[in-house]
């Protein structure tokens, strides 16, 4: 909606004249008995920080995020490599077993 | 690479070159208006208070799919789009004062449209601060949708409380007297808005797919718990 009101407000306006410029309501509204403050650069500047600090400070949290989604999926990839060994093992150890019990038994029965 | 992936990239790069466009021609092409080099600011915190409307849009949307469906996916779109309102809302609180001390001589007034502001980024602050402390139970779940629908109540407000109350903040888009008489005015703040909408959907799905992500690696957890494969 805001970028057709844009949109509008620019077909809307005519060849670039220097004193549509000028003619901006945008004179200083004091509030109260306030000074006005003079330094506009200062305040850009201060904005411009907090806008870029505040969109990096985002990532970085994103990514801060992200090696600690990392992290927790190593640990559980070492632990299910870790239970899948040992299940093999086992599995192993017991299937050793039941090919030595016949043979076993065959030796005793030749005894 | 996946398609997602590429899309996601292309996207960043795409955000990345129109901010850089967005400020070339904020400093560079727009004339100084009349209240001087302060009114740059103006480019960043229409676009960044957008862009917050934007995060608390689709934390609404992503809180009425969860209660509707109760998907975990519309959660976390929820939880994205509140990320981004409070990190939006947070620049358009900072930067509104430090153009207010040139323009009203003073940072803060409690005019109906900063005070319901205000209020707005509260309450997305509140919705971020209960998820980051409380668990990932449904009965939260649901808890932080009703507040991220009811965040998206006081929009409306915030957008008529101008033309409602009055107030000393300028209706800056429709009204006559916010000053975007000037065609290159006008294209500085919709490249700003357009650097902006990227710039936020490249923030919800980024936040989106981690919470997915982090998601999945719970279940994937828990289900290794449950079936003796890993001890806790």
């Amino acid at each position: 909606m805001l970028v057709l009101a844009g949109s509008h407000a620019l077909a809307d306006g005519e060849a670039p004249k220097s004193d549509s410029v000028e003619s901006q309501d945008s004179n200083y509204k004091a509030v109260g008995d306030q000074p006005q403050i003079q330094s506009g650069e200062k305040l850009v500047v201060e904005a411009y920080a907090i806008i870029w600090i505040v969109i990096f400070g985002f990532i970085i949290l994103a990514w801060m995020r992200t090696r600690s989604l990392a992290a927790r999926l190593d640990v559980l990839e070492r632990s299910l490599a870790k239970a899948s060994a040992t299940a093999r093992g086992a599995s192993t150890s017991e299937a050793a077993k039941k090919t030595d019990a016949p043979a076993k038994e065959a030796a005793e029965s030749e005894a | 690479m996946k398609t997602q992936d590429r899309a996601f990239i292309a996207l960043c790069v795409v955000t990345a070159a129109l901010v850089a466009v967005s400020i070339h021609w904020i400093f560079l092409e727009a004339p100084l208006e009349k209240s001087g080099i302060v009114q740059k600011i103006f480019y960043f915190h229409v676009p960044a208070a957008y862009a917050m409307y934007v995060g608390a849009a689709v934390c609404c949307v992503g809180s009425v799919g969860y209660l509707w469906t109760e998907r975990v996916g519309w959660d976390s779109l929820a939880r994205a789009g509140a990320d981004v309102a409070v990190a939006m809302g947070i620049i358009v609180m900072t930067t509104g004062p430090l153009w207010a001390a040139k323009s009203w001589g003073t940072y803060w007034k409690w005019d109906p449209r900063i005070t319901t502001s205000l209020l707005s980024v509260l309450v997305y602050v509140a919705y971020v601060v209960m998820r980051a402390f409380t668990g990932t139970g449904d009965g939260e779940r649901k808890f932080a949708s009703a507040l991220g629908i009811l965040g998206a109540a006081n929009l409306p407000i915030i957008h008529f409380a101008v033309r409602k109350w009055g107030g000393t903040h300028p209706e800056v888009i429709t009204g006559e007297g916010g000053g975007l008489h000037h065609p290159d005015f006008v294209r500085a703040l919709l490249l700003g808005l357009s650097a902006f909408t990227l710039l936020s959907i490249v923030l919800v799905w980024l936040r989106t797919r981690q919470d997915q992500l982090a998601t999945r690696l719970e279940a994937a957890e828990d289900e290794a718990l449950a079936s003796g494969a890993v001890e806790d």
